[in-house]
């Protein structure tokens, strides 16, 4: 490249798309529009002042402060790392070297998809939110990203081509990326990921496509089908309902629509009124089925909408591994590709559920350094603590040893907790189950004698099976831990991912001569399965404990 | 269960401790060895695998911060006290018990923090080796911790104004890991902080990724 060509474009900054206002806008507006309408309606009804005031006066900082985070928002790639100025009155200029990114997701919801824009989130070591979010990158942008990366190109897409044309090229930079990125450390993430996400862009165009696509194996596709079974297992339905809920009794539509099916004119109310009276009329046995129907139409329901929520969401679900990275992509609606480099994995679960493992299926779910922090909405990162959200059983060992490939197979021979840990868990169990019971004894009297036996019995069954399924093992330099009977979890960590190995001990595990070990690892986030051993008599929890730490200071740990 | 070779948190050997300093790194090997030409053991390297207590003098440390905090907690109760006694007035019997109350709040408060320190003390002990550190603290729920200084992203040892008062420094260890992101130690002896810390510190260019 020429040298003047190198010097001209190091000055050169981009910027977001100019819609990119109207998306921070919009998620702003998300989470600030319930305070307002909520702090509107109580200083209209104090008779302070309008509502469309407070509505105004809020929404006023909200756009400046969209339009100025525009305005001031530049990033540049530099030889090494990502360079990213915004603030206006603070101003911050964040320095993201490509080595250190850890993951890379390129999302596209329906309005993106329309406007040709998609949003990146690149996410490092360190922290729970995205380091960097660049909410609307134009397309062309994204697809300039990753050889940049890769390269340390620092020259600029000052002059944008045709969108179609760069699509396709995008495709053919991302298979020859792969293949040149063969022992370049720097960004293969990055360029798998840029490699995903122009493979989704290019979608509409059939010949680019499978170009995106022929550049790694697929480790995983799941067809409707399985995705329909998925859906059906997993009680996301419950979760929509409850979310529904919720939004509608914030939003007033609760009260519109309870006015709507009880109020004065109208139908509904006094029909569904008349229906109930008959039903109890006719007497106990047919309230009873007509009870039991009602709870079955409402599981139903809750199942079906799991189903569709599921079928929308994960459509299409993918799992490509490149010589690198792993790859998933999926969405209908909004698409999003993520993207893990194999080295970022610190620990993977192996997931199973009562119901899942009835259809022989489990889920697989790994742990990244990046970006720990699950459960928020719009992000990938759900999914990457669910990989393979459902997986046939005799699958697994093929995809983990894709994932981790010094593991050899996911059958272990495993140790048990001490055999005291039984007497431990029982008193706990019995103790709630006596609790439960007593409201019961107030309630129906002498029957609560057999309800708190019932319950005493369940407790005893549920501590025997909890403590049974507890367990660990040493296995292909790994250290593993089960745990849970009926949604059991099995948590894999390599030694070489071993941060911190602390034994502590209660007071009541001193008692009785016990210890637990909790090995830390980067990226378990709060509500993830962590490899954290209880009720493990104390020499053993000794010996494991100077095993792992020698163990973690033989090796060197990588990022 | 394979047996490691390494006696990496089990107490020091001196046979392994040798062969260890041989195979680290020459900026520790010279270390070492300056430790070893030196007369005074003490003044040797920190690395060698001894468990060590804390400073005792953090047992006058945290009595002064405990005093501390008695005062902040007893004399507002006691200005409310005060306050209540002579705006409400009530009656002789009240006052003798909110007194007896402020009376035993602070008497207890102080008497347990003038007796934790030496309980914190006695449990409290770290060793420092070739290849990591390990930490044990904690009254009621024990721990025992090890880094590996592979491990070790970076160290700081930080003094407050007290602590400088004591000559006493807390070493603070960070990890990429998530519960124990930072491992803290405090009650060391300034210096020998500030030796952990370079112990501990990555070898220039040995950052891995």
């Amino acid at each position: 490249m020429p040298a003047e060509a190198t010097a001209r474009s190091r000055a050169i900054e981009h910027r977001l798309h100019p819609l990119s206002i109207g998306f921070s806008l919009g998620s702003q507006l998300r989470r600030a529009i319930l305070p307002l309408i909520i702090g509107g309606a109580s200083a209209n009804f104090l008779g302070v002042v309008e509502m469309r005031f407070v509505l105004l006066v809020g929404l006023v900082p909200l756009v400046v402060g969209s339009v100025v985070r525009y305005l001031t928002f530049r990033y540049r790639y530099e030889e090494a790392e990502l360079v990213i100025r915004s603030g206006l009155l603070f101003r911050r200029e964040r320095h993201v070297p490509y080595a250190r990114i850890q993951n890379l997701d390129a999302v596209q919801g329906v309005f993106h998809r329309v406007l040709g824009v998609v949003e990146v989130k690149l996410q490092t070591g360190g922290g729970q939110e995205p380091e960097a979010t660049l909410t609307a990158l134009p397309v062309p942008a994204l697809v300039g990203f990753g050889p940049r990366v890769r390269e340390g190109k620092r020259e600029a897409a000052g002059e944008a081509p045709v969108a179609a044309e760069v699509t396709a090229a995008a495709g053919m930079t991302a298979a020859q990326g792969v293949m040149a990125a063969e022992g370049v450390m720097a960004g293969e993430g990055v360029m798998a990921g840029e490699g995903a996400a122009a493979g989704m862009l290019a979608e509409p165009s059939a010949d680019v496509a499978p170009a995106g696509s022929s550049e790694g194996r697929t480790l995983l596709h799941l067809p409707a089908r399985e995705l329909l079974l998925h859906g059906l297992l997993q009680n996301r339905g419950m979760v929509l309902i409850a979310a529904a809920f919720g939004l509608a009794w914030e939003t007033g539509l609760f009260e519109r629509a309870s006015d709507w099916i009880a109020g004065e004119q109208s139908w509904i109310g006094p029909a569904v009124e008349g229906a109930a009276a008959d039903v109890v009329a006719a007497g106990i046995l047919v309230t009873v089925v007509a009870l039991a129907a009602l709870a079955v139409a409402f599981v139903i329901f809750a199942r079906l909408l799991s189903i569709v929520w599921t079928l929308v969401r994960l459509h299409d679900y993918r799992v490509v591994r490149s010589e690198e990275g792993l790859r998933a992509t999926f969405g209908m609606l909004t698409q999003v590709a993520a993207t893990i480099p194999l080295r970022r994995v610190q620990t993977v679960t192996i997931h199973e559920g009562p119901l899942q493992r009835w259809a022989g299926r489990v889920a697989v779910g790994v742990q990244t350094a990046g970006g720990s922090q699950a459960g928020q909405p719009g992000n990938a990162d759900p999914h990457r603590h669910r990989l393979a959200p459902i997986l046939r059983r005799e699958r697994l060992r093929d995809f983990l040893r894709e994932v981790v490939p010094e593991l050899d197979a996911p059958e272990v021979g495993w140790e048990p907790v001490s055999p005291l840990a039984f007497r431990r868990v029982v008193r706990g169990t019995c103790f709630v189950a006596t609790l439960a019971a007593v409201p019961l004894y107030f309630g129906l009297g002498a029957w609560g004698v057999a309800f708190h036996a019932a319950f005493l019995a369940w407790a005893v069954f549920y501590a025997r099976r909890y403590v049974a399924c507890l367990g660990w093992a040493l296995k292909d330099d790994m250290v593993w831990f089960r745990s849970g009977w009926l949604w059991r979890r099995t948590t894999i960590a390599r030694y070489t991912r071993i941060q911190v190995v602390a034994l502590r001990a209660s007071p009541i595990d001193r008692w009785r001569g016990m210890a637990s070990l909790r090995v830390d690892t980067a990226g378990a986030g709060a509500a993830a399965h962590k490899v954290d051993i209880p009720y493990l008599p104390l020499d053993t929890a000794r010996k494991l404990r100077t095993l792992l730490a020698a163990e973690a200071a033989r090796t060197a740990f990588r990022w | 269960m394979n047996e490691s070779t390494h006696n990496f948190g089990t107490p020091a050997d001196p046979a392994q401790t040798a062969e260890a300093a041989q195979t680290a790194d020459p900026a520790q090997a010279a270390q070492a060895a300056e430790g070893a030409g030196s007369e005074d053991p003490a003044a040797g390297s920190i690395a060698d695998g001894a468990r060590r207590a804390l400073d005792p003098k953090v047992i006058p440390l945290q009595r002064t911060i405990g005093a501390i905090v008695t005062a902040c907690v007893s004399l507002p109760l006691a200005v409310a006290v005060g306050l209540l006694w002579a705006a409400a007035g009530p009656p002789p019997g009240v006052v003798a018990g909110l007194v007896s109350v402020w009376a035993v709040v602070t008497g207890g408060l102080g008497w347990w923090l003038y007796r934790w320190p030496v309980l914190h003390h006695r449990h409290a002990s770290y060793a420092v080796h070739p290849d990591g550190i390990e930490i044990r603290k904690g009254v009621i729920w024990r721990q025992a911790i090890s880094v590996a200084r592979s491990r070790v992203q970076h160290t700081d040892v930080s003094q407050g104004p007290l602590e400088r008062k004591y000559g006493l420094g807390t070493l603070g260890v960070y990890t990429a890991g998530t519960d124990h992101a930072k491992v803290s130690l405090d009650g060391l002896e300034h210096e020998t902080a500030l030796r952990i810390r370079d112990h501990l510190l990555p070898p220039a260019g040995d950052d891995a990724v």
